[in-house]
């Protein structure tokens, strides 16, 4: 009877539907649609898709930061922690998208993400230093990337909030797993993070 | 006020952008013979009550953050003109609107969000809108009630209960308590403790450590053995009534989990839809009947209630037995413990026991005879939330529909439903998702039904899909 996915999440029967069908012919007595003709619900979805493009930067970012941290760690535990998450983080770059593709759209500054999201992690690093006040070791990277992954846990839960706007559970589908994802990822980093940035205070040791 | 509202057709319907609720069909649901039914609008966002003004206006609350509190979407009230028209009458903005009730040129509206649900009212033709009460506790799981208004020209509203089961536990914070961490229930009277307290994992803390809580107690503040709470007017689980400029108001209940509908019969006599206990958390109960109450101080004259009646939250289910009772041992979670010592007189039996987790919301009594069955309640469904908050197989399809109750016998049948039992999406039809409330048209011809829309529920979690609510309307031929 029900269709639930591994999530338990009910997956829709009927494929993703076309958006540029002709508008039926108006009627007197007709239903009265909220925000569900054609030219509106267009609309909702290029600032569905401006959204992603943030997202986007933001995941390609964080990615990138994640790579960068696996060849600073020593600590074989935690540089297998750290490459796992950079491998959900790849994974997580092509989930946006595939949500610019279910909602038919691209992502047109495509080319540019790459430079655009270098600047903003030079950016986002640069800020996050000075708020550490000069304190030294490599710990200092997983505290970025603490702070750097919680940016783009708050872009897919914003996006998330898009499917259950708009009734596509498409979107949650594949936004939820995401999310959960990160959560976890975030946890093991404040794990980390925590063991590592007391033995490099406190004892001036790299880990 | 932002609004973009078209009309369609029919055949519109049948290929909706919503991919979660892709079509509307009335072919798709069951009325008695004679009956037709319509959409009359589609797209809603979370609807959660209505109101029907003399002159045949319609006006439909879009509760904004509800069940669960995500996606908010804008909390307003809809106007839908009898020629045709639909237009943003208001726009809330401390919270959601719920219940509302149309009398006299006026529109007074319960609405839920921070730590107090607020009664207000609108004057329809200047707009002008005026905050009645703005003190009763809340913050937590359930609703305001009501408000409706008796043939007695008073105004009777209610408030459910912060904490789901009787004592504030981590579930909360997958809706309202995660913005109100320090909500907990206040008893409509004092209550001394038995000093049971439920022991749960804090998510609050830096890990999700344990921690323990007693009734009326915020998360994390366990109660002691013997210990007085005292009982505030302004309590939550109460229900009152006052005069219609929001004086003289007077607590007549008690006790009422989630008393979300609230209807008065030509008799005026005052009903109350009330929610069972969850099967599920650490203080799990299972079991427990859905009900309808009849809420008898509110035949008493204003002024008259020396003590409001108790109707059984947290300790007594709808068929008078105690939670703590063995055939109330839940299948999912962990056993409910007393917490009343020597609690107040119960106040049941209820007029009317429904299944387990139907849900049943607001309602409206049938008051003409083009319609039929004058006399009757017709009370929403709104329909379960197995597996989440009940593991038995048998509870997955209760609900989704609206009931034709006999308060007098304590019978009912359905009234209006899918062709199949659950909801319309179970099996891919255009039929009913979760009725929230019906109220008859101003003519007596008509009964308005309003379908909250489209939500998922797993065994972990639930989530709700805006731009799914529907406006059905169901006409004698």
């Amino acid at each position: 009877m029900n269709n639930y996915d591994s999530w338990g999440l009910y997956r829709s029967q009927v494929n993703f539907p076309s958006y540029k069908t002709e508008k039926a012919q108006l009627s007197k007595d007709g239903p009265i649609l909220i925000d569900l003709d054609p030219k509106t619900w267009e609309q909702h979805l290029d600032r569905i898709g401006q959204w992603l493009g943030n997202t986007l930067m933001a995941q390609i970012s964080y990615h990138q930061l994640a790579q960068d941290t696996v060849s600073k760690i020593q600590e074989p535990h935690i540089r297998q922690a750290i490459t796992d998450i950079t491998f959900h983080a790849a994974n997580h770059i092509r989930a946006v998208e595939e949500l610019f593709s279910l909602i038919d759209r691209h992502p047109y500054f495509f080319s540019q993400y790459g430079g655009h999201a270098s600047a903003m992690l030079k950016e986002t690093i640069s800020g996050l230093k000075g708020m550490l006040g000069g304190a030294q070791g490599d710990w200092q990277m997983l505290h970025q990337l603490l702070l750097t992954n919680m940016n783009t846990l708050g872009a897919f839960a914003v996006t998330e909030q898009f499917g259950l706007l708009l009734g596509l559970s498409e979107i949650t589908q594949i936004t939820l797993p995401i999310i959960h994802q990160k959560q976890t990822d975030q946890l093991v980093i404040n794990e980390y993070m925590l063991e590592m940035a007391s033995i490099s205070i406190v004892y001036q040791q790299n880990i | 006020m932002y609004l973009n509202a078209t009309k369609g057709t029919t055949e519109d319907l049948k290929h909706l952008p919503t991919t979660v609720r892709p079509q509307i069909n009335p072919d798709d649901v069951l009325v008695p013979e004679g009956y037709k039914v319509e959409v009359i609008i589609a797209g809603l966002s979370f609807p959660t009550g209505m109101a029907v003004a003399d002159d045949g206006t319609v006006f439909v609350n879009e509760g904004g953050s509800t069940w669960p509190t995500r996606p908010a979407s804008i909390p307003r009230t809809l106007r839908l003109n009898p020629n045709g028209k639909l237009d943003v009458f208001a726009v809330e903005t401390l919270g959601g609107p719920r219940g509302m009730a149309y009398h006299n040129g006026y529109l007074y509206v319960s609405v839920k969000g921070g730590y107090h649900t607020r009664i207000l009212r609108h004057h329809v033709r200047t707009g002008k809108k005026e905050i009645l009460f703005d003190q009763i506790p809340d913050g937590g799981w359930h609703e305001p009630g009501g408000p409706v208004i008796g043939p007695d020209g008073y105004l009777y509203f209610a408030q459910g209960s912060v904490a789901q089961q009787g004592v504030v536990l981590p579930q909360g914070f997958t809706v309202d308590m995660a913005k109100h961490p320090l909500a907990h229930d206040v008893p409509g009277e004092d209550v001394t403790l038995t000093g049971n307290n439920v022991w749960s994992r804090n998510p609050l803390m830096p890990f999700p450590y344990l921690t323990e809580t007693g009734p009326f107690k915020p998360l994390g503040v366990p109660a002691k053995k013997g210990e007085v709470i005292k009982g505030q007017f302004w309590c939550n689980t109460g229900l009152w009534r006052s005069k219609l400029d929001g004086t003289e108001p007077e607590l007549l209940a008690w006790g009422l989990r989630n008393p979300y509908g609230l209807a008065i019969n030509e008799e005026g006599k005052l009903y109350a839809s009330d929610n069972d206990m969850e099967e599920q958390s650490e203080r799990a109960v299972a079991n427990d009947p859905d009900r309808i109450w009849h809420i008898k101080n509110a035949q008493k004259p204003p002024g008259s209630v020396g003590r409001p009646d108790w109707y059984g939250y947290p300790d007594i289910c709808a068929d008078g037995i105690p939670v703590w009772d063995k055939s109330k041992y839940p299948l999912k979670g962990k056993a409910a413990e007393p917490m009343l010592q020597n609690p107040p007189p119960w106040a049941g039996p209820p007029v009317y026991l429904e299944n387990p987790h139907s849900c049943m919301t607001m309602m409206d009594f049938c008051k003409s005879d083009v319609f039929g069955h004058r006399g009757k309640l017709f009370a929403c469904e709104w329909g379960t939330l197995a597996p989440l908050n009940s593991p038995r197989p048998k509870a997955l399809d209760n609900g989704f529909k609206v009931m034709k109750v006999d308060v007098n016998t304590g019978e009912g049948e359905p009234f209006f439903m899918n062709k199949r039992p659950g909801p319309a999406s179970y099996y891919g039809s255009g039929g009913i998702e979760r009725p929230v409330d019906c109220k008859f048209s101003a003519d007596g011809k008509s009964l308005y039904v309003l379908d909250f829309g489209y939500v998922t529920v797993t065994g972990g979690f639930m989530l709700s899909y805006a731009h799914t609510g529907v406006l059905w309307k169901i006409t004698k031929e």
